[in-house]
């Protein structure tokens, strides 16, 4: 038998003491529930441990690490560029911006030397992919969480239209989810030879903006959704700060931070687009900043098929990169590459000691960072609302646990 | 340290921006400064400094903790931890990036383990607690006054840090329950 003091573990954090806690408190009966990891809301396996008074959440703690497969440390025994399809596992719903903030990352790692450039007709065809995937993750964001609250009509609505998507990104790179597609020095296939590709593409991004007020006219005025979700899982703008809440989350506070803006990657620089804010920072803001932002994807799709058209220089991918030999790349450094993923700011840190293998790649994951702020914004809301609020949040757990 | 040693020091390690304040600030607290592949630089702290250098940060205008990544290096070289703090920014002009590391030797001249101690940010970023819990998990790196040091993905009772490059196969067997010393069983052999 080990003990805790004899592995080391300090003991700072009495565990038991805390359990403890359930029990009176003055005249109030306690209760500590287990929600998860099995339960349908937690879209995977978390596991909520709650204190409840009666049907008041008094305090809640995320259990998480059911889904880690320590992709980090596989990362360092493959290739370079065999991590690509690992990151596709992570976050499975927007798997093309994790194959981006990888394949970043390892590109400021090698340098910008000239046989190292992404032509710019990859980087255009990488925003189209990335921006389908955004407005594809917030579709599916907007269905499940809906399905949260007991509604079950707009994810129908929802999953209709990201089917289209899916249909348009299987016949770009193959597959519907786990996409790998991102190479270092471009993607892995150009657009496809449909000539008729683009148009069908453009009359998606036509059709889709009467979709989009469609679900509006079903949502944003129902006295139920409405009231169900003003107030629910509030955030200041100071508490999301502290607790490093990025993407839609921080920009529902009202702070209009996005890295496409602030800190341009890709051609996002050339592209116009607005960053929206919410009016207020609860589910319903969160709801309708999502809108917004699909609203936003919409617009620089269409800018980017118009460019996909005309004549950008260079092959969808820079065979020359890294003279050729992609699976025996070297790399020697370090760099810490973000990139505005749909959920929030996504990190990579990769270190190279000069092997064909990484040394380190850390993925500092969105879902990770929000999810912590949860009891900040549940304590004290009733446990149904605790659904909708971890629902508002948009996590994937296998972003979480890695 | 003396008076007339602190300029020479502080001269030595001159950076850009922000971060050249910071290290005029502190020019105590700082080791190296280094630019990585990326083009930013990186200044290496003190671990027992980190929480004063830390403060200052966040005083100069960067509330967002973007990154806590701990990293180890092979053949009993040091552990290190990576911190990027991050300005909100609608423009690209407005955009600021601080980059500190600490690094963690493991033995010291003599061939003595040592601690891996180094300071928690909890009390100015939140944001810390998990991804210091992480890195506890993982790389085996104490963060005092972290208010919740416990393991984050790994059961209770894991025993060692697989993130560390020397981390062998466990050789145990851990229960999927919490709060009780769940090691069941533990042979040195490495058969169960």
């Amino acid at each position: 038998m080990s003990t805790a003091a004899s592995m080391g573990i300090p003991p700072t954090f009495d565990q038991q003491a805390q359990l403890r806690r359930v029990g009176r408190d003055g005249d109030r009966q306690l209760m500590e529930l287990n929600m998860g990891p099995q339960h349908p809301s937690t879209h995977g396996v978390l596991r909520l441990k709650l204190l409840l008074d009666g049907e008041i959440v008094r305090d809640v703690e995320p259990v998480i690490g059911y889904l880690h497969r320590g992709s980090e440390k596989l990362a360092e025994d493959m290739q370079w560029v065999k991590f690509i399809p690992l990151t596709d596992r992570m976050d499975y719903i927007s798997a093309m911006h994790n194959n981006h903030g990888y394949v970043l990352a390892v590109e400021e790692l090698l340098g910008g030397a000239d046989e190292q450039v992404v032509s710019e007709r990859a980087e255009y065809i990488r925003v189209y992919a990335l921006e389908m995937s955004r407005l594809c993750n917030h579709l599916f964001w907007m269905g499940t969480f809906f399905l949260d609250l007991g509604a079950i009509t707009p994810l129908f609505y929802a999953l209709r239209e990201r089917e289209e998507i899916l249909g348009f990104m299987e016949e770009l790179c193959g597959a519907r989810l786990t996409f790998n597609y991102m190479r270092f020095g471009g993607v892995k296939y150009d657009l496809p030879q449909d000539p008729t590709y683009l148009d069908r593409v453009d009359a998606f991004l036509e059709a889709m903006p009467a979709q989009i007020a469609k679900y509006q006219r079903l949502l944003k005025k129902n006295d139920i959704i409405v009231g169900r979700l003003t107030g629910t899982g509030p955030l200041t703008r100071e508490q999301a700060l502290d607790w490093g809440i990025t993407g839609p989350m921080l920009r529902a506070t009202g702070v209009a931070h996005d890295l496409r803006k602030s800190a341009p990657y890709s051609v996002y620089d050339k592209l116009n687009f607005d960053v929206p804010t919410a009016t207020q920072s609860d589910c319903y803001g969160r709801l309708q900043l999502r809108w917004a932002e699909m609203s936003e994807s919409l617009k620089i799709l269409k800018q980017v098929t118009k460019k996909l058209r005309g004549d950008l220089d260079g092959l969808h991918l820079n065979p020359n990169w890294a003279g050729g030999k992609v699976l025996r790349v070297k790399a020697k450094g370090e760099a810490y590459s973000r990139i505005e993923h749909p959920k929030g700011e996504y990190g990579i840190h990769v270190i190279g000691d000069g092997k064909m293998q990484p040394s380190r790649v850390h993925v500092k994951a969105p879902s990770f960072s929000n999810l912590q702020a949860l009891p900040v914004m549940a304590r004290g809301q009733k446990i149904a609302d605790l659904i909708a609020t971890l629902g508002s949040i948009d996590i994937v757990l296998g972003d979480v646990d890695r | 340290m003396s008076e007339e040693q602190v300029p020479v020091e502080s001269a030595a390690l001159s950076a850009d921006g922000d971060l050249g304040d910071l290290i005029a600030q502190h020019p105590d607290a700082f080791t190296a400064v280094e630019t990585t592949n990326d083009g930013v630089q990186v200044a290496t702290v003190a671990a027992d400094q980190l929480f004063t250098v830390a403060r200052t940060v966040k005083k100069m205008g960067y509330p967002l903790l973007s990154l806590i990544s701990a990293y180890d290096t092979p053949k009993g070289g040091p552990v290190g931890v990576l911190y990027a703090f991050v300005k909100l920014a609608e423009t690209p002009a407005e955009f600021g990036e601080l980059r500190l590391r600490v690094v963690l030797p493991k033995t010291d001249e003599d061939g003595n383990e040592l601690p891996r101690v180094t300071q928690s940010l909890c009390d100015l970023y939140a944001a810390a607690g998990w991804h210091e819990r992480e890195m506890w998990d993982l790389y085996g790196i104490t963060f005092e006054g972290n208010p919740d040091h416990r393991r984050i993905f790994l059961p209770e009772g894991w025993k060692g840090h697989p993130g560390l490059k020397d981390d062998k196969e466990p050789e145990q067997f851990v229960a999927l329950r919490d709060g009780e010393d769940i090691v069941l069983s533990t042979n040195e052999e490495g058969s169960w």
